[in-house]
């Protein structure tokens, strides 16, 4: 597996951030209508960082995140990974890039992960797909990765439709994990779970950051999520990003009148009675 | 909102003021699949009840038979069902009713809210055309009114497929649909839980404005307790399909006893907080055929001990509970 612990960058480049979104526009066009998706938004992630975008749905986090990796090519603007202009290259070399440096955790697992698969072999696709390791090595790597999200290897075996909404989360997780990316994307990865199995895998997800250097991308409309998870938060309101700045800041002293509703919005049992 | 004041209830036009009868009184239920998981209850002898006016909350985890309990409570069990024990819907027995008199219940007597108006609304209706329907039943409002007393723009809304409102609106047309005709009980089944919090945050306002307005008794379902805090007066805690604990909100909150309450609360409060490690509930809600015996959480359980083997009884009163080891005995014992 010399190709995974390959250092990845020299450390004079170690500025570089990971992700860099500049004057960022996508429009949707649906009936003959255009609507601006993203107006002149720019975001960028550095290495290590942890990154919150938090908006109502239809404010464009997830278009945002899409862009940024590569899914979405923008009217305008630039989305550089690692100095490299992404949109600059086709789409298989575009892939294979972010393939294997970026990695990505949707809300709900038991839609994302394929149900007839085994747990294993959910974990393995993307180690096979970016030709990592030999078959013994995979599947060695395959067992570590579970173990490193708390699950007991035997569950490899096992079919994706058998496991719990936590357990198939970790399972994603891990698979995010196999390929050592830079950085993690994830849109909404708690809010299709309960609050307890959500408050397992926010702590994973801390967990894992802990013990390598990753950078993380987490969309949310939940703030406490952010709060939890993020170093900076954007705060996105009809395609543009109206706030940016430290977690602990926007938290502490919104400035702009959106980012105040949805701060009072959160369900809390410290603000209760009121 | 102007036109609300046309939802007001009307003085004396619910036929019950026999005050003493609940609207519905639930006791001994316990429902099994004898083809998909055997012997095992999925709801073992649960038992509870809720008067006119009043909101009863069901909390627990997925998979501890919260959602099976809001259907049983309809009497909308699928026919695979086995169900033992008694639901009274306004001191008559639902599953002894028959044609007629059940599709009445169903229909007029009890509303539902599910939690996903997507698919739950039909796609290729004009919402307008399904308010229409079910007000063509007997409802003394018109689909405009419902739409106006969930704050809906009619004009527009009556004309829109589904697809074309956002979750929000789609969960409101879902409430309009099950208020039209004048429901006792309302069952909510997480109404929010597909929603954004600002979103999620005015539905809540609207239930309570709504149920003050209509005082339909409503069982609300959900995995969140910093809702139901805020909307309901009684809470009932479920883990595997077994009652653990009940209890006027307020204190339940203030003081949970049974492991699980303090476990559901602790994950929350410390969300909350935001800071350092969350406070989780070990493990993870098991299949019914998985379910330990005696106490079906002992197996998550940091408080159990050997005789957690043997069912806990829930007790009697107000506050009930059932567990050997309860925490925090603050107030005395049991």
């Amino acid at each position: 597996m010399t190709a995974v612990d390959a250092p990845r960058a020299a450390d004079d480049v170690a500025a570089v951030p990971i992700f860099e979104g500049r004057d960022l526009v996508v429009d949707y066009h649906s009936r003959g209508q255009v609507h601006r998706a993203l107006n002149r938004v720019s975001l960028s992630i550095a290495e290590g960082e942890a990154v919150g975008l938090i908006g109502e749905s239809g404010s464009g986090k997830t278009t945002l995140a899409r862009t940024l990796l590569g899914l979405i090519r923008p009217v305008h603007g630039q989305v550089t990974f690692r100095g490299q202009d992404v949109y600059a290259l086709k789409s298989v070399p575009r892939y294979r890039m972010l393939g294997r440096d970026a990695s990505l955790v949707f809300q709900d697992p038991r839609s994302s992960l394929n149900p007839r698969l085994t747990v294993g072999a959910v974990v393995r696709d993307p180690l096979t797909v970016q030709r990592i390791g030999t078959r013994a090595q995979r599947a060695a790597r395959v067992a570590e990765l579970l173990e490193s999200v708390g699950l007991p290897a035997q569950l490899m075996s096992r079919p994706v439709r058998a496991l719990s909404g936590g357990q198939l989360q970790r399972v994603a997780l891990a698979r995010a994990l196999a390929v050592e990316p830079g950085i993690i994307v994830a849109d909404e990865p708690t809010s299709a779970l309960d609050v307890s199995v959500q408050a397992q895998i926010l702590n994973l997800i801390q967990q894992v950051r802990a013990t390598r250097r990753l950078a993380l991308l987490v969309v949310s409309h939940d703030i406490r999520v952010i709060r939890y998870l993020t170093d900076r938060t954007a705060v996105m309101y009809k395609g543009e990003i109206v706030e940016l700045g430290p977690t602990a800041e926007v938290h502490d002293h919104p400035q702009h009148e959106y980012t105040q509703t949805l701060l009072t919005s959160v369900p809390s049992l410290s603000r209760w009675p009121a | 909102m102007s036109l609300s004041v046309n939802m007001q209830r009307r003085p004396g036009s619910r036929p019950d003021s026999d005050h003493g009868v609940p609207i519905l009184g639930i006791s001994n239920l316990t429902v099994r699949f004898p083809r998909r998981y055997g012997d095992v209850a999925v709801l073992d002898r649960v038992g509870l009840s809720i008067g006119p006016g009043e909101s009863l909350a069901i909390v627990g985890e997925s998979g501890c038979g919260k959602s099976l309990l809001g259907l049983a409570a309809a009497n909308m069990l699928p026919p695979t069902a086995e169900v033992a024990g008694e639901v009274l819907f306004r001191g008559r027995d639902l599953y002894g009713m028959r044609g007629r008199e059940r599709r009445a219940v169903r229909g007029a007597g009890i509303g539902i809210v599910y939690q996903d108006a997507l698919t739950s609304l039909n796609p290729g209706m004009s919402i307008g055309a399904q308010l229409r329907q079910v007000c063509r039943l007997g409802s003394p409002y018109t689909p405009a009114d419902l739409l106006d007393a969930v704050g809906l723009p009619d004009a527009r809304v009556l004309k829109a497929k589904p697809y074309q409102l956002s979750g929000g609106q789609r969960q409101r047309v879902l409430i309009a649909l099950a208020l039209a005709r004048e429901p006792d009980l309302l069952i909510a089944d997480e109404p929010t839980t597909a929603l954004d919090v600002t979103v999620e945050s005015k539905i809540i306002e609207l239930l309570q404005r709504l149920q003050a307005e209509h005082d339909f008794a409503l069982l609300f379902i959900s995995h969140d307790l910093a809702i139901v805090a805020r909307l309901c007066q009684r809470v009932a805690v479920m883990y595997g399909g077994q009652l653990v604990e009940t209890g006027p909100t307020a204190e339940v909150l203030a003081n949970p006893r049974h492991p699980y309450t303090a476990g559901l609360l602790a994950a929350s409060t410390s969300l909350d907080e935001g800071h350092g490690t969350l406070a989780t509930i070990p493990g993870f809600v098991h299949p019914p055929t998985g379910f330990p015996s005696g106490c079906r959480f002992r197996d998550r359980c940091s408080h159990a001990q050997d005789d957690c083997a043997v069912r806990p009884a829930l007790s009697a009163g107000t506050r009930r509970l059932a567990c050997h080891h309860p925490v925090g005995l603050v107030d005395g014992d049991r």
